[in-house]
């Protein structure tokens, strides 16, 4: 033992310690009392310790501030553990957890769809432009917008006079329009009086290589009928957009350039009031706008070609030609003619052949995909949208629960 | 009382046995909850808590000493108490106000004791309290179960679920303690306890 007779050791407290409450074995407890017979500051230390212990014990027990008795109405059914496990603050807790997990899921769904969705979205995006440009045509005020060019015209061009036979050179038809467009200016003067003087110089060469594109091989008759036949195809492949060639078919298409009422206005006004076109002018690309619309379907689908060439013989022509006779003084503008009253006509009077069949399908199957997608993508926004409201209540019932938990 | 007729209706959810087992045992659970933390509302909350363990998980209870198995929850109060409160350190209004257990708190002090001895054996009282304060937590429960409460080591270690070894350690350092601190107030100490100088 390494006790000092001053500076008592931890060994010694705890022997002590021990010693006073009776839990030393037989052999320490003799061993501690031949030390303590020898060694009177252990005796005092001993001494110290036992009133210390005493000190203690003698403080009183303290009467209970309150009766600590439990609420028979609270307590007096106890309630099992899969209850307990149900608590208010246990089943916030719960609840939202599963319910942040199931707007997780949610997010997470209308994300990964929506994704995949804008991928095939911007496949098609072209197609779509392309199909909006259409569409854009279609309305009266806004009939032509599309360039083709300087391929595209004469096919536009062969669209309105020519059957499908014809379509084999693109150069030698051109030349022979231009060279009919000369001798076909009184009939489209004709056509064109109503349109008064709201033409303009670009128009004016536009609008005369067009028409005597139309009038170059049909006569007058059945060129102004051509005229009305392709405006009428126009007005229905931007009513149905069409979007059956490939991307590159909507690169072909430029921006609307010029509002298209003043492009046809000026057109007419031009064939009335300006001299013939030169020449000169004639090889221009420039399309006239009445035949972009053909050129628009020619560059779509040479199925339209056929409506037009089909469609000289049919009674739309004569309705054009009487129309165009019949309300010079109240005809609002060209374009009107053009594209507003001409296609309800044109409608009736060309018989849907298979390729026309298939190309008026197939733009409103893709109207219809469109549409789907659209209404998909806006159910997949409104999912997302449910998905982080519900996220946002889960968080806010899962808080709830834990501080209910810890006040409880 | 018939205390193992009340545990067994308190078992079968006898709502009203089990209080009176409350009532029996609830000013030791308060006594030794003030002890362990120094602090009247947080031992009456340790209390309060303990007593509602001890109902919900009186079917745990197999037979052995009640009082010590009550005592276990409680001391187990009081460390869950301790914990929350170094967490979120509070004000205690007993700190703020330096009451003491009043008279009506003290179920021992004698009624013909005159006031002066009664205030001087409440200083020591309170400055006996302010050295149990002092000590280590761990060092508290076993010297409040030991010489508080008057249980032998091997009901601490059942209670304080420690080692019969440890026990003692924990003991002789925390009298130790309690000596030094002691003897800084040796004045207030009565003749018979009057402690040696170091």
């Amino acid at each position: 033992m390494a006790a000092s007779h001053n500076i008592p050791s931890e060994r010694d407290f705890e022997l002590l310690s021990a010693y006073l409450d009776g839990e030393l074995p037989d052999r320490e407890r003799a061993a501690l009392e031949q030390r303590l017979s020898q060694d009177h500051a252990l005796r005092d230390l001993l001494d110290d310790l036992r009133n210390t212990v005493a000190l203690v014990r003698d403080l009183p027990r303290l009467k209970a501030p309150r009766s600590f008795t439990l609420d028979p109405a609270v307590y007096g059914h106890q309630t099992p553990w899969w209850e307990r496990l149900f608590t208010l603050h246990n089943a916030l807790q719960l609840s939202g957890a599963l319910g942040a997990a199931a707007a997780v899921a949610l997010i997470a769904f209308a994300v990964l769809f929506s994704s995949s969705g804008d991928t095939g979205e911007t496949k098609e995006a072209p197609a779509a432009a392309m199909m909006e440009s259409q569409a854009n045509n279609a309305e009266p005020g806004a009939a032509v917008t599309v360039q083709p060019t300087a391929r595209q015209f004469p096919t536009a061009t062969r669209a309105l006079l020519s059957t499908p036979t014809q379509l084999a050179s693109d150069e030698s038809e051109g030349t022979a329009a231009e060279e009919a467009a000369t001798e076909n200016e009184a009939p489209m003067e004709f056509m064109v009086e109503p349109g008064g003087d709201t033409n303009g110089d670009t128009g004016d060469t536009m609008g005369g290589m067009s028409d005597a594109d139309d009038v170059g091989e049909t006569g007058e008759g059945s060129a102004i009928a051509a005229t009305a036949e392709v405006n009428a195809a126009a007005v229905e492949s931007a009513a149905a957009p069409e979007s059956n060639g490939p991307p590159p078919a909507a690169l072909d298409t430029a921006p609307p350039s010029e509002p298209p009422a003043a492009a046809q206005a000026q057109t007419a006004g031009g064939l009335a009031n300006t001299p013939p076109p030169t020449p000169s002018l004639m090889p221009s690309p420039l399309p006239s706008p009445l035949s972009e619309p053909a050129d628009q379907e020619m560059a779509d689908d040479g199925a339209i070609v056929r409506e037009g060439a089909e469609s000289d013989a049919g009674p739309t022509g004569d309705y054009a030609t009487d129309q165009t006779a019949a309300q010079p003084p109240e005809t609002p503008a060209p374009d009107a003619i053009a594209a507003g009253e001409t296609a309800p006509q044109a409608e009736p009077s060309t018989e849907p052949s298979d390729s026309e069949q298939t190309t008026a399908d197939q733009p409103a199957e893709r109207s219809d995909q469109k549409d789907a997608q659209d209404s998909d993508s806006d159910n997949l926004g409104w999912l997302a949208g449910v998905g982080i409201v519900m996220l946002a209540v889960s968080g806010i019932v899962f808080v709830a629960g834990r501080r209910m938990a810890r006040r409880a | 009382m018939d205390e193992n007729a009340l545990i067994r209706a308190a078992k079968r959810g006898d709502i009203e046995s089990f209080n009176q087992l409350v009532l029996h045992y609830q000013d030791m659970a308060y006594s030794v909850a003030y002890r362990m933390m120094g602090d009247r509302d947080a031992a009456a909350d340790a209390a309060q808590d303990a007593f509602i363990s001890a109902f919900r998980n009186l079917r745990q209870f197999k037979g052995e000493r009640f009082k010590s198995w009550l005592m276990r929850i409680v001391t187990n109060a009081c460390y869950d108490e301790l914990r929350r409160r170094q967490r979120r350190p509070t004000a205690s209004l007993d700190d703020l106000t330096g009451a003491t257990p009043g008279p009506d708190d003290l179920s021992l002090h004698s009624q013909q004791e005159n006031p002066e001895h009664h205030a001087q054996r409440m200083e020591l009282h309170t400055a006996i309290q302010d050295c149990i304060n002092a000590l280590p937590d761990d060092q508290r429960v076993i010297a409040v179960l030991a010489d508080v409460e008057n249980y032998d080591y091997q009901e601490i270690v059942t209670i304080a679920g420690i080692p019969l070894g440890t026990v003692k350690s924990r003991l002789s350092r925390a009298r130790a303690r309690l000596r030094d601190c002691l003897q800084a107030v040796r004045e207030l100490l009565p003749a018979e306890y009057r402690l040696t100088d170091n």
